[in-house]
């Protein structure tokens, strides 16, 4: 039972240290006793024999060392001595630890936040549904098609669903928007139709009542819908008593059967929208005014959705491929469309449209690098801390290694006090992570304009990402200065040398080398953030050729009013109101958004030969007016037939590339193939969009179609208050009307540029926080460097020197540590800001302007971060510093 | 087991061994068991306190040996060790495994050598 007797043991060294420690002192002790009495009997006098005694002993500390390493647990043991060293350590060294935990810990929540964040869009399994790395996504391809998302006809999806045998079910789905209405509520939302197996091959339970059944699927069936639990919540009061009660979609009576689970928000993630409803795919979702297109017209013909499926166990996404990819030339022929290919991708890879991915993809490819950057300053500042900590410690070291410790043991001490920070900033790093996830979720993407109405919570990944930086962060800045404090003679340290490599001829530290890296890193970082402020400061600057002040926008979606004379009267009834309301200054209608233009080509009758590329949109009577578009010459569409047909009203640049220095007015030209005469020249050339140069636009009379109109309105007070009040008016119209993205002009031009302002703001937060770091690794090597030439400072004072010379001989040396830094991330700049030059606005990707300002900037921080101690040391009496050192 | 090398002449694994056998005869204190080694092997053996402790510790931890204060010849406190019953089992083995040891490297030695 020899382990019985070892476990005991290990027990009893780790818990009576103490005891043990007396015991091999007193035995140790008697040892001596012995020796000395021995050698006495053969003659020697008792301070002889003391002396030759020792001398066989070879050293009691030694042999208490050996002793102590020789037992069981002593492994253990030493590491939990350290660890609480190491915390004892830290918890005096406080302010060290709390910049160490805080620089660090940004640079792990950071990486470990768009870690998350990437995770949830390319790599995220379907929350809700059971086992989903069994769920693929089929993806037809058809020839002589484009799309960001590919969509398969439904009567390829059942004839696959058929003869297909690599999936346990396959199941359709697509999108669209609609209008959902209650007593109290209207509003647009996003609905998806789901074939009568959707919830079953998903494997998605219900949090309430039931899912979709195959039965639901009929067109003699009752029209019924599953809702999401956010609009439950939100809309419908979060009632139980809502299931068998009555909603209006679409205009149609539809009687909810269940409430999705809390997490599935579909498959798609595209824009970040969750559907608000599942309906069948037999639901009408054709306005009822236009029964005359035939009802479920999308069944028979080419319209499109996804299709997901269950692979069978064993089958893989290429085998699931390869069987589709065989049955895809025996398929009908639906429409005009022919099948190319047939794709079939793990669901959790098939989330994004492929388009999007490549756009988001390197975009946060980018931020993870920068965090690593930032990562890898924090972990150089810590390292610089440690190495002047080790420094300092260095006579405890060399007194401990003297005393019979190994360096392997030193080694392990500083090892655990490193991860031990490390752990601390990981943790904090995850607190962080999670917390900038929420408010991601909430007030960053409402600041930012960009639409996401799900939560985006910590990957279970990102622990394990956490953790990994942790480890990698120990390594830098644990193993650097251990490696450099182990290496070195302990004779040498008792005596006091600077620890220092001799390169061409000058004297290097190794933390002078860190802070030039650790400079350079943060002028790399202060480049990024004045060259996205630059650009966002350019973007602001932009005439967005409207009057923004005091204009609101609004879009009106009238789906299920059901004829087209209802749905004008609607209109003209909405407007005169609107007009007649006295907050109202004025309001016009029309297709598009301030910035939504379509293609039109606009060329002249007597020349063929000459055609420009234009974009254009419709304007109603007394619209320029309203969005504060200066009108040049001539007048605005006015509400007569013969405008609706035969004007058109273009910009100034168009008429200066049709008729260079003559007046447009009143002139034929042929728009998109309709011969128009030109009523009116406006200023206005953002039509290309809103961050596009400028260019030759048009504008027809506004002709009111299809199911929804946009709104402009310049209001007299603040037009954000206004809303409340437009959403009165409608549903006092007509209670089935939605009204949605009701925003002023304002916020209309922010959420256009909210790419540019997220750069600008996240690489503005990474800048400050290398600057941070560099001030406080300046400051700290300065310090130490102070400290070390103490004597030498002190020497030139008492022999004359005055304290400015001395501060300035003091700052020269950091200076140029500075300087070095700053050039070699001025030179790394330039070969990577090119990376980033198509998120810039008319701003070169190596702006002079931003490189000279980084470069004061970065001189001047260095220089204030090493004023306070060069200056403590110049202050300092010679005599007190001649005698501390 | 990882040891600690020594300037010692003891050859390496044999020390436990070598202290197992002292005990044999009667308990003894560290000086003695030290000193008996040395009379015994005529001072080839020089025991390196630095080594030797350890290698106590060691033995009585894995419950080989037992130890318990007592008084020296000439009355000083001393700690003595004793065999215990696994310790002697221990020692059995040990001594088996050895003459094998030797057996075979006098073999090796004793073989007539070619050419």
């Amino acid at each position: 039972m020899r382990w019985v007797n070892r476990i005991q043991s290990v027990i009893a060294n780790l818990f009576s240290t103490k005891r043990a420690e007396q015991q091999i002192d007193e035995e140790l002790q008697a040892h001596l006793g012995l020796l000395v009495e021995e050698k006495m009997r053969q003659g020697l006098s008792e301070a002889e024999a003391m002396r030759r005694s020792r001398l066989e002993l070879g050293g009691i500390e030694q042999v208490k060392q050996a002793i102590r390493e020789g037992r069981h647990g002593a492994s253990l043991e030493s590491v939990l001595q350290d660890i609480r060293i190491g915390a004892r350590v830290l918890l005096q060294q406080r302010g060290f630890s709390f910049v160490a935990v805080l620089t660090v810990g940004i640079g792990i929540g950071s990486m470990t936040a768009i870690h998350s964040f990437s995770q949830f869009l390319f790599n995220q399994s379907v929350a809700g549904a059971s086992r989903s790395e069994e769920l693929a996504t089929v993806f037809v391809n058809y020839k002589n098609t484009r799309s960001t998302r590919p969509s398969n006809a439904y009567p390829h999806y059942l004839e696959l669903k058929e003869r297909q045998s690599t999936f346990t079910d396959l199941a359709h789905y697509f999108r669209f928007e609609t209008v959902f209405a209650t007593d109290e509520v209207a509003d647009q939302v996003t609905v998806e139709t789901v074939s009568g197996n959707y919830f079953r091959v998903l494997g998605v339970m219900p949090a309430l009542g039931r899912v979709l059944e195959m039965e639901d699927d009929r067109e003699d069936a009752e029209v019924v819908a599953v809702v999401s639990y956010a609009l439950w919540r939100r809309s419908l009061g979060g009632r139980s008593d809502i299931l068998g009660q009555r909603i209006s979609l679409n205009g149609i009576p539809t009687r909810i059967v269940g409430v999705a689970p809390r997490d599935f928000v579909g498959i798609d993630l595209d824009n970040f929208t969750a559907p608000a409803f599942w309906v069948t795919l037999h639901f009408p979702f054709q306005a009822p005014s236009l029964r005359s297109i035939p009802v479920g017209q999308l069944l028979t013909s080419t319209a499109g959705g996804a299709s997901v499926g269950r692979l069978r166990p064993g089958v893989d996404a290429r085998i699931a491929a390869a069987n589709l990819n065989g049955l895809a030339g025996n398929l009908s022929v639906v429409g005009n469309r022919r099948i190319d290919s047939i794709t079939v991708i793990p669901v959790s890879q098939a989330r994004i449209a492929p388009g999007e991915q490549a756009r988001t993809g390197p975009r946060l490819n980018i931020f993870f690098a920068v965090s690593g950057i930032v990562l890898l300053g924090a972990c150089f500042n810590v390292a610089n801390f440690l190495i002047t900590r080790s420094t300092a410690r260095r006579r405890e070291f060399a007194i401990r290694l003297s005393l019979g410790a190994t360096r392997l043991r030193v080694i392990q001490q500083l090892f655990i006090e490193a991860l031990l920070l490390s752990i601390v900033s990981g943790v904090a790093g995850v607190l962080l992570a999670s917390a900038l996830l929420r408010a991601f979720g909430t007030t960053v993407s409402r600041f930012l304009g960009i639409p996401l109405t799900m939560e985006v919570s910590l990957d279970p990944t990102a622990y394990s990402i956490a953790a990994i930086l942790v480890v990698a962060s120990a390594l830098v800045f644990g193993i650097i200065p251990t490696v450099l404090a182990s290496l070195r003679n302990p004779v040498d340290d008792l005596r006091n040398p600077k620890p220092t490599w001799t390169w061409v001829g000058f004297r290097i530290s190794f933390r002078q080398v860190l802070l030039t890296l650790q400079v350079a890193l943060a002028v790399m970082l202060m480049v990024a953030a004045g060259l996205y402020g630059r650009s966002l400061y350019n973007i602001s600057q932009i005439d967005t050729g409207y009057n923004t002040d005091s204009m609101l926008l609004a879009r009106v979606v009238y789906r299920s009013i059901t004829s087209t004379a209802a749905r004008q009267a609607f209109l003209r009834d909405l407007l005169d109101q609107l007009r007649a309301h006295p907050e109202v200054a004025s309001v016009t209608a029309g297709p598009g958004t301030p910035f939504g233009f379509v293609q039109a080509k606009v060329s002249l009758p007597d020349n063929p030969d000459l055609t420009i590329d234009t974009r254009t949109t419709q304007a109603a009577s007394g619209s320029f007016e309203t969005s504060g578009i200066r009108l040049i010459a001539g007048r605005e569409f006015d509400e007569s037939p013969s405008d609706k047909d035969g004007s058109v009203i273009i910009n100034k640049v168009l008429a200066d590339s049709l008729w260079p220095n003559q007046n447009g007015i009143g002139r034929a030209v042929n728009h998109n193939g309709v011969p128009r005469s030109v009523v009116g020249i406006v200023e206005f050339d953002r039509c290309f969009g809103l961050l596009a140069s400028p260019g030759p636009c048009s504008w027809t009379a506004f002709v009111p179609q299809g199911f929804q109109v946009n709104l402009r309105l310049r209001t007299h007070g603040d037009p954000a208050r206004f809303a409340p009040e437009l959403r009165r008016i409608v549903r006092a119209i007509h209670s089935d009307v939605a009204i949605t993205d009701v925003e002023t002009l304002g916020s209309h031009v922010a959420a256009l540029t909210a790419n540019h302002r997220t750069s600008a703001l996240i690489s503005s937060v990474f800048a400050f926080v290398g600057i941070a770091l560099v001030a406080i690794g300046c400051f700290s090597l300065f310090e130490s460097l102070v400290k070390d030439s103490a004597r030498e400072i002190a020497v030139r004072i008492a022999v004359g020197a005055t304290p400015r010379k001395v501060i300035s001989t003091t700052l020269s040396r950091g200076f140029a540590l500075v300087v070095l830094g700053t050039a070699i991330g001025l030179g790394a700049s330039a070969v990577m800001t090119g990376r980033i030059a198509d998120q810039l606005f008319n701003v070169a990707s190596t702006d002079m302007a931003t490189f000279i300002a980084t470069a004061i900037g970065m001189i001047v921080v260095g220089v204030v971060a090493s004023y306070w101690p060069a200056r403590s040391a110049a202050h300092k009496e010679p005599i007190t510093a001649l005698r501390q050192s | 087991m990882a040891r600690m090398t020594s300037k010692a002449d003891v050859p390496p694994g044999t020390l436990d061994m070598l202290i197992l056998r002292t005990l044999q005869l009667e308990p003894m204190h560290g000086l003695g068991i030290s000193r008996r080694i040395e009379q015994i092997t005529h001072g080839t053996f020089q025991l390196n306190p630095g080594t030797f402790f350890p290698a106590l510790y060691r033995l009585e931890q894995d419950g080989l040996i037992k130890s318990a204060w007592g008084r020296s010849e000439t009355n000083r406190p001393a700690k003595y060790y004793r065999l215990t019953a696994s310790g002697k089992r221990r020692l059995k083995e040990e001594l088996r495994h050895w003459s094998r040891v030797i057996e075979a490297i006098n073999r090796i030695l004793e073989a007539p050598q070619e050419g």
